[in-house]
């Protein structure tokens, strides 16, 4: 049909390249789907203890002004951190989830032709951020299911823009050594 | 280039209030380091093998095949797992640590779904 096929071609580029992200499905869709009374989802990286009592405290006392918009520079929350983590304030960047921040830091380096480099299988997000870009993820395997710097070192090129080290690796949930973690920041050019 | 409000108020409280509380982010570590070495208990007591050296709160399973129909098995016993194609491992699934009730009804899901009649 003519509206259609003029839809279809209004899509990014970019976008033909990819395939969807499927995450887990809820426990209500399963029981639904399968009719089944008790689900136990393990697919997620869930935490399975609820949040933290203070946390569930200080939600609830947020909860009369959620009319109002957020602090967009979390200031007290980046604060926190800074002083936690021994570094300057404007040095800490938050984000809803990992993937919030790997969305803004794919926006703020990655032109079409750039490239980021990754080990494999490791986290989507990385890849997807990269190619809804036009860039091109470098795929480096992982040696005995850890990261390999050695090999990502080698993939780093001169249109590399962003080097992921995913640690603990998710997928593998393997970690690399502290030394192994010193020598790529001493080498990567 | 990020969007202003994505991080809610409710999200940020609960940051400051977790990040004040040590005792219980000790408390949950070592909840999630028992935990994960009683999944990966119950994986290999069912001829499972994951990955060794799991430091955080899910275990890598390799099944030496496309890994989507023994998720579906899984599935219909109530147990859901990750299979890992979009991330580049076909043959894998990735479980989470849960808590030792979700281990046992696990265990119990893996037996039947691992049944020669299933």
């Amino acid at each position: 049909m003519a509206t259609g096929r003029h839809l279809d071609s209004c899509f990014s580029a970019a976008l033909r390249g990819l395939v969807p992200y499927e995450p887990g499905k809820p426990v209500e869709e399963v029981q639904r789907e399968l009719g089944i009374e008790r689900v136990v989802k393990l697919a997620s990286n869930e935490g399975p203890y609820g949040p933290f009592p203070a946390a569930v405290a200080a939600i609830e006392r947020a909860t009369p002004e959620l009319n109002r918009y957020p602090d967009g520079g979390a200031y007290r929350l980046r604060e926190a951190l800074a002083a936690r983590h021994g570094v300057a304030f404007e040095e800490v960047i938050t984000g809803a989830g990992a993937d919030g921040l790997i969305d803004g830091l794919s926006q703020v380096f990655l032109d079409p032709g750039d490239e980021i480099v990754c080990g494999w299988p490791s986290f989507v997000s990385y890849v997807i951020d990269a190619r809804k870009l036009g860039a091109t993820a470098r795929l480096v395997p992982l040696r005995e299911h850890r990261y390999d710097l050695e090999a990502m070192l080698g993939a780093v090129g001169p249109r590399t823009k962003l080097a992921y080290l995913c640690l603990p690796n998710n997928t593998t949930g393997t970690m690399n050594t502290r030394g192994e973690v010193e020598s790529w920041f001493e080498r990567v050019p | 280039m990020r969007r202003a409000f994505d991080v809610s108020t409710p999200a940020q409280e609960a940051a400051l209030a977790s990040l004040s509380d040590p005792a219980e982010v000790a408390r949950r570590r070592e909840l999630n380091a028992a935990g994960r070495t009683e999944l990966e208990r119950v994986l290999r007591a069912r001829g499972l093998a994951p990955v060794p050296g799991a430091v955080a709160n899910f275990v890598f399973v390799e099944l030496g095949e496309d890994s989507r129909p023994f998720h579906e098995r899984l599935l219909r016993e109530g147990a859901i797992v990750r299979p890992t194609h979009g991330f580049g491992a076909p043959q894998a699934i990735r479980v989470t640590v849960g808590t030792p009730d979700e281990h046992a009804f696990l265990a119990d899901a893996l037996a039947r779904a691992l049944a020669p009649s299933a």
